[in-house]
């Protein structure tokens, strides 16, 4: 069995550590805490009979002033891009760390999740901008760490994508 | 070019370099043909390997997977010769690994014990209960100097875990998670610190791969536990360790992790994270578990030093016990030996009883007596100890019975047979048996008749007797004196009247006694308990009595004295009844008295008349008590007169009514009234008209005469 490094990537308190808990442990709290530096939590996955491995690096969100350290980017194997569909500005944010990644390894399986479908009347997510993403071969999926939708089926996408890669 | 040419160069190709060009087509066979390259390999290859294995580990580290596939390739195949092969070396392997576990678990029972039952161990317990920590928890962090429980092998790039051994007792948290978060830390830490490393606990380390140098965090604190972390140019070696660890670590650290860094460099640098790669890791890893104990001085222990005290002085206690036994035992037999009477010919040990063999007379002491005499039979004490001293039963005597010439056996024996008076003493002087002080002339004249047949041919001196009189069989009593005056025998004091007449009888027949006198001697008249003013006087059989005492005394003494042998007469003239005479006094008081009247008055109203009945009432109840003390029966006659006037007729009723005031008073009083009775005095009252009125107030009285009656029969 393998194992990968996995990074959750995305703007400050767009739900990282929610789908995090959701995924691993099953569990959400509308309850807020920042997250300070990294959380890490394991998770077996297994995609067409082959165990996987996660190890997945829950990062600090990236915002104004803080950045995310290119050391805990450092190796990553597949990572999750997080946004927050109640804010655009976190599109922005998720891109610009796309990029970062990019630059290290332009082969890096990812996928982009839009988080809190459960608010989706409040969404403000430029849909244009997703559209176009998508059309660029970015694989987006709607989550709600609250409801659970797509959770286990963006772990599952990034862990095909692993695979295939 | 020509062919001619051609030819010639060939042949002077040929002369030049024929001889070589023949060596290279041999060369060139030699090196194509398969089954010569073999031969050439094979008989080099030996050598080839034994060099490789000195120089380094490189060449077992390349065979390694060739020959672990071809082992598996052959117990695919067939099983059974793997199982033959192994077969003589399956059973030592075996029973080794056993036991090298056993002993990991003797030393653990050992390390237990130990702390088990010091004084430190049973301070750990306390210590484990107070703290709710286990107690192999507590000698643990006592007895440890260090100890690396955990040893992580981390992949520098990702954090991912490569490889990672652990104590079989630590509790574990998810190894991979632990690498993920240390590689986080120490991004953390490098990120944000790096320009200020320089403290205790982040120290700045030099890269030991590579020239550049790099700040890494290489130990994490936390009480005792602690990680050490070695980097790597690709993996990094991290050990969670419990107390202080040396230097000396680090040093294994650097070399594991040099060492699979040059094996694994490759594979570290690609893991794609399977680490299945790196299990033959594990064993490196597992040399990093290193640990140390605090080596216990083997100090005797206040408890040990204690028990083996108290043992030595248990058995010097028990030595001195013995030897005291011993002494006292050698003492006893040396009285035994040295007692007269006791002849002690033999001692013999059987069944844990010790017999004493030999004679003894019956009239010597008896052995167990001997003991008890010496306290040999007490419990002897040493200090606060109480032991038991020779056990009488455990001590059988077998002496025969003897007669013994010893003196002092001679003289016991002499005195039971003699039976000496008390004022005789039987002794030795000078091998003579001497006999010496007073004793009666019938005893002193057996003792003569018989003493050449007792003294047992011991030479006697009976001279130093002295023959007495012997009054001890007529048993004299405390109140008589007997004075012997060469065979006179006078009796002084006071004795029983029986007494008396028995001596006078049996003393006559002691030998000795010429004459006997009692005239001196007195009956014991103890018992008549005669008062102090009375005087008791036996003579002829006659009691005379005098003195003063009272009528019940007397009463009750004829009858006591006549009881007793000897009186036959009692002689009261001479004793006043002080009772009686009382009585008398008392009578004659009473008549003195009078009533007196005064004329014309009632009389009844009489005042004066009242007060001198309340005194005249007094003394006749004390004279009648004094009759009923001495059942004597008396009656009052009230006299009633009156004065000369008037006729008889009057003056004999005035009388009357006096006389009868007076008795119908005293009935008032409680007097018996058939005791009272009341007399007109008028007739005889010869008054005249002419009296004086000093006479006439004389006249006008009552006044008393008693009677005692003549004691009926019987009273």
């Amino acid at each position: 069995m393998k194992k990968y490094k996995i990074c959750l990537l995305g703007s400050f308190a767009v739900g990282k550590t929610s789908l995090v808990q959701r995924f691993v442990k099953g569990i959400f709290s509308e309850k807020y805490l920042t997250t300070l530096g990294v959380k890490i939590d394991k998770k077996m996955i297994t995609i067409d009979n082959t165990e996987m491995e996660f190890i997945i690096w829950d990062l600090a969100g990236e915002d104004e002033f803080i950045t995310v350290r290119d050391s805990y980017l450092r190796g990553t194997a597949a990572y999750l891009l997080v946004i927050d569909g109640t804010r655009n500005e976190t599109l922005e944010t998720a891109i610009s760390l796309h990029e970062r990644m990019q630059q290290e390894n332009q082969s890096l399986p990812f996928v982009l999740l839009i988080n809190k479908s459960d608010l989706k009347e409040q969404w403000t997510i430029d849909a244009t901008k997703i559209t176009e993403l998508k059309q660029s071969g970015w694989n987006t999926i709607e989550t709600s760490a609250k409801t659970n939708k797509g959770v286990a089926e963006a772990f599952q996408l990034l862990a095909s994508n692993l695979l295939k890669n | 070019m020509s062919n001619q040419t051609t030819n010639e160069l060939d042949l002077l190709r040929n002369l030049i370099l024929g001889t070589e060009k023949n060596k290279i087509t041999v060369l060139e066979k030699h090196f194509n043909d398969a089954n010569t390259k073999i031969e050439d390999v094979s008989s080099v290859l030996p050598q080839a390997i034994k060099l490789s294995i000195h120089q380094n580990e490189q060449l077992a580290d390349e065979l390694a997977p060739v020959v672990e596939k071809a082992v598996k390739v052959s117990v695919k195949r067939d099983i059974r010769i793997f199982a033959d092969a192994l077969y003589p070396v399956i059973g030592p392997a075996i029973r080794k690994s056993m036991s090298e576990t056993i002993m990991q678990m003797l030393q653990s029972i050992n390390q237990a014990i130990e702390h088990s039952f010091s004084w430190k161990g049973i301070k750990w317990r306390f210590e484990a209960w107070k703290s709710g920590k286990t107690f192999a928890e507590i000698v643990l962090k006592h007895s440890l100097i260090y100890r690396v429980e955990q040893v992580f092998l981390i992949q520098k790039k990702t954090g991912l875990l490569l490889q990672h051994t652990t104590l079989n007792e630590v509790v574990q948290q998810d190894a991979n998670l632990v690498s993920a978060m240390l590689t986080a830390i120490q991004d953390f830490v490098r990120d944000s610190f790096h320009h200020s490393l320089d403290d205790d606990t982040f120290n700045k380390t030099s890269n030991h791969q590579s020239n550049t140098t790099e700040h890494n965090l290489n130990q994490i604190s936390m009480g005792d536990f602690s990680i050490w972390i070695e980097q790597g140019p690709d993996a990094v070696i991290a050990v969670a360790l419990k107390g202080t660890a040396p230097k000396l670590l680090r040093q294994e650290l650097i070399t594991t992790l040099e060492n699979i860094h040059q094996q694994y460099t490759t594979e570290i640098q690609e893991f794609d994270g399977d680490e299945t790669n790196f299990n033959q890791v594990n064993e490196q890893l597992k040399h990093c578990l290193l640990s140390q104990y605090k080596s216990e001085e083997k100090k005797l222990s206040w408890m040990t030093l204690g028990a083996v005290l108290g043992v030595i002085l248990g058995i010097l206690m028990w030595f001195f016990l013995y030897l005291y036994k011993a002494q006292r035992w050698e003492n006893y037999v040396n009285i035994i030996k040295t007692e007269p009477g006791i002849v002690i010919t033999d001692i013999t040990h059987h069944n844990g009883q010790t017999i004493l063999h030999g004679l003894r007379d019956p009239l010597a002491k008896k052995p167990t007596e001997i003991a008890s005499a010496n306290k040999l039979t007490q419990p002897y004490t040493l200090g606060n100890f109480s032991f038991q001293p020779f056990n009488n039963e455990q001590i059988i005597f077998h002496l025969e019975p003897y007669q013994s010439l010893a003196k002092t056996i001679f003289l016991r024996r002499i005195k039971q047979q003699i039976q000496p008076p008390k004022d005789v003493e039987v002794y030795f002087n000078k091998n003579i048996l001497t006999l010496s002080g007073k004793a009666g002339t019938d005893w002193i004249s057996t003792l003569k008749k018989n003493i050449h047949f007792i003294s047992n041919n011991y030479q006697s001196n009976l001279s130093q007797l002295i023959s007495t009189i012997d009054l001890s069989t007529i048993n004299t009593p405390k109140t008589v004196q007997l004075k012997i005056n060469k065979g006179n025998v006078t009796a002084t004091g006071v004795a029983p009247y029986d007494w008396i007449i028995k001596t006078k009888v049996t003393i006559q027949k002691i030998p000795g006694i010429t004459h006997y006198d009692d005239s001196q001697l007195r009956i014991d008249l103890s018992s008549l308990n005669a008062p102090k003013n009375v005087r008791l006087n036996f003579n002829k059989g006659i009691l005379n009595v005098s003195g003063h005492a009272h009528n019940n005394w007397i009463k009750k003494l004829s009858a006591r004295a006549l009881s007793l042998p000897g009186i036959e007469k009692i002689n009261l003239k001479n004793l006043v009844n002080t009772d009686i005479r009382l009585l008398s006094k008392l009578k004659q008081d009473f008549e003195t008295e009078s009533v007196y009247y005064q004329r014309s008055k009632t009389i009844s109203s009489n005042s004066n008349v009242n007060k001198d009945l309340q005194r005249i009432l007094k003394k006749l109840q004390l004279l009648i008590q004094q009759a009923q003390l001495l059942s004597t029966d008396l009656r009052i006659i009230i006299q009633g007169f009156s004065d000369s006037r008037g006729n008889y007729s009057t003056r004999y009723k005035v009388s009357y009514l006096r006389a009868e005031h007076v008795r119908q008073y005293f009935i008032r009083q409680g007097i018996n009234n058939s005791i009272l009775s009341s007399h007109a005095m008028a007739k005889k009252n010869h008054a005249t008209t002419h009296s004086s009125e000093q006479e006439n107030q004389l006249n006008r009285r009552v006044s008393f005469i008693v009677h005692f009656l003549p004691v009926e029969k019987g009273k």
